[in-house]
């Protein structure tokens, strides 16, 4: 009986090897004609760059480094990741990646060479966008100077080293790609504001508590992250942590965004302070006005 | 009788003097605490001198409320009530304030001129200087947090 048993664990334990190491690309659908070449779509995607914080991560400030070039140690309870170079610089950047191999790595969490990405790159929410936006972001990205970074290694605890183990990891906690649809009970702001919030700025990524294998808890949607980046504690945005921002207008919310200034007029510091300062200040008001209605209506009674 | 008044004399010497050390003898966490709670008051008078447009003498009263806290600052800032220091439990503020007191102090004082000019801007009743002073207040307030206030965590 306990030889059959033993017989039956490695059977099972080789199959989700085999699973595991098996090649598999995640299918991306782009609609008929769309193209990161399209005229207009590099300008629209300069915006959405600002709009999906894209540098707050790509690029190492501090350390000097290039905007957009990444370097930007990523401490977190699995090990410390690098942000990778998004320059389109053929070597080291994403110079020769296809329209689909960029959708795929933004909204599928699947690196160009069918290698599975990190969590910390926040694909679960850029989900949530459309594949236009996505394609736009990919043509204003090619305009940039291309620039020679090469990636530094993650240093990731082991066996989480083991990219293949994401697999496991997307099997529980991502549904796919998934552009988030229009809500028709709500107006055009309302659904801009949350399509802003949930996908683009992926703000969810750090007001959003985290469960042991790193994952989001969907639950407790922006209730606040007790252990966010650097060690700050992120305010909550919803739930019954979000008193602070309970008593900001939707003014005054927008006035943050824009320059960083709370009510009382002290001023943003810590992770934030990159978010407005490289995101969304760069968003035209009514975005912004779009993010507060939104963050309000989480918190309405 | 004589021994009496003087006894009576001595109690409450004693009681005066235990009462006096308790007052000024702090707790590190105390003056942390209290500091703390000074800054959110001052805070809030900005916020309400901020939307008081219509009523510059109301917003005057709450300026006048904000400076008198802001020109106390450093003295709130006692060497050993900063993070890592004995007898403080939280704390943001960072050990950089003792070891460049003289940016500190100028910070301070950049942050109350901030504020003065809010006050002098009511007093021209013109809402875009008013505007254009609180906008000052922002930058005052940060340029001592910046260099000054370490993370906010639990």
């Amino acid at each position: 009986m306990l030889k059959w048993l033993i017989v039956a664990a490695l059977v099972a334990g080789a199959a989700v090897l085999v699973w595991l190491l098996l090649p598999s690309r995640a299918v991306v659908v782009i609609p008929a004609g769309v193209t990161s070449a399209d005229p207009g779509m590099a300008e629209r995607g300069a915006y959405l760059v600002r709009a999906g914080g894209c540098l707050t991560c790509h690029w190492n400030k501090k350390g000097h480094g290039e905007p957009f070039a990444g370097g930007l140690p990523l401490k977190t309870p699995f090990g410390t990741f690098y942000s990778p170079n998004i320059t389109p610089d053929d070597e080291t950047g994403i110079g020769r990646w296809s329209d689909e191999d960029f959708v795929r790595a933004l909204t599928q969490g699947e690196g160009v060479h069918g290698e599975e990405l990190y969590p910390v790159f926040p694909y679960t929410s850029y989900a949530h966008m459309t594949v236009e936006d996505a394609l736009a972001i990919k043509a204003h990205l090619a305009t940039l100077t291309p620039v020679k970074t090469p990636k530094r290694a993650n240093e990731v605890v082991f066996p989480l080293s083991w990219r293949a183990l994401m697999k496991g990891w997307k099997l529980l906690f991502f549904s796919g790609a998934k552009p988030i649809a229009n809500d028709p009970s709500r107006d055009a702001t309302w659904n801009r504001g949350r399509y802003i919030v949930k996908a683009l700025g992926h703000c969810g990524e750090c007001h959003t508590p985290r469960g042991v294998l790193g994952e989001q808890i969907d639950a407790q949607y922006l209730h606040g992250n007790a252990h966010g980046p650097d060690g700050w504690k992120v305010p909550a945005l919803a739930g019954a942590g979000a008193r602070d921002l309970d008593q900001w207008s939707v003014e005054e919310i927008e006035e943050y965004l824009k320059s960083g200034v709370e009510p009382d007029f002290d001023s943003v510091q810590g992770p934030m302070a990159d978010v407005i300062e490289d995101g969304t200040k760069h968003l035209t008001d009514e975005d912004r006005r779009a993010i507060a209605l939104y963050l309000k209506s989480l918190n309405a009674r | 009788m004589r021994a009496f008044v003087g006894v009576v004399a001595l109690v409450a010497g004693v009681g005066l003097s235990i009462a006096w050390a308790a007052e000024t003898e702090k707790t590190p966490q105390q003056i942390v605490d209290e500091r703390v709670a000074g800054m959110k008051k001052m805070g809030g008078a900005l916020k309400a001198a901020s939307g008081l447009k219509a009523d510059p003498a109301a917003a005057k009263a709450k300026m006048a409320e904000a400076i008198a806290f802001a020109e106390t600052i450093p003295s709130h800032f006692p060497k050993g009530t900063g993070i890592g220091d004995p007898g403080v439990t939280k704390s943001r503020a960072l050990q950089e304030i003792w070891a460049k007191p003289d940016e500190f102090k100028a910070a301070a004082e950049a942050a109350v001129a901030a504020l003065k000019a809010v006050d002098t801007a009511l007093d021209s009743g013109e809402q875009a200087a008013v505007d254009a002073a609180f906008k000052g207040v922002g930058k005052g307030c940060g340029g001592c947090h910046k260099p000054f206030r370490g993370p906010d965590k639990d």
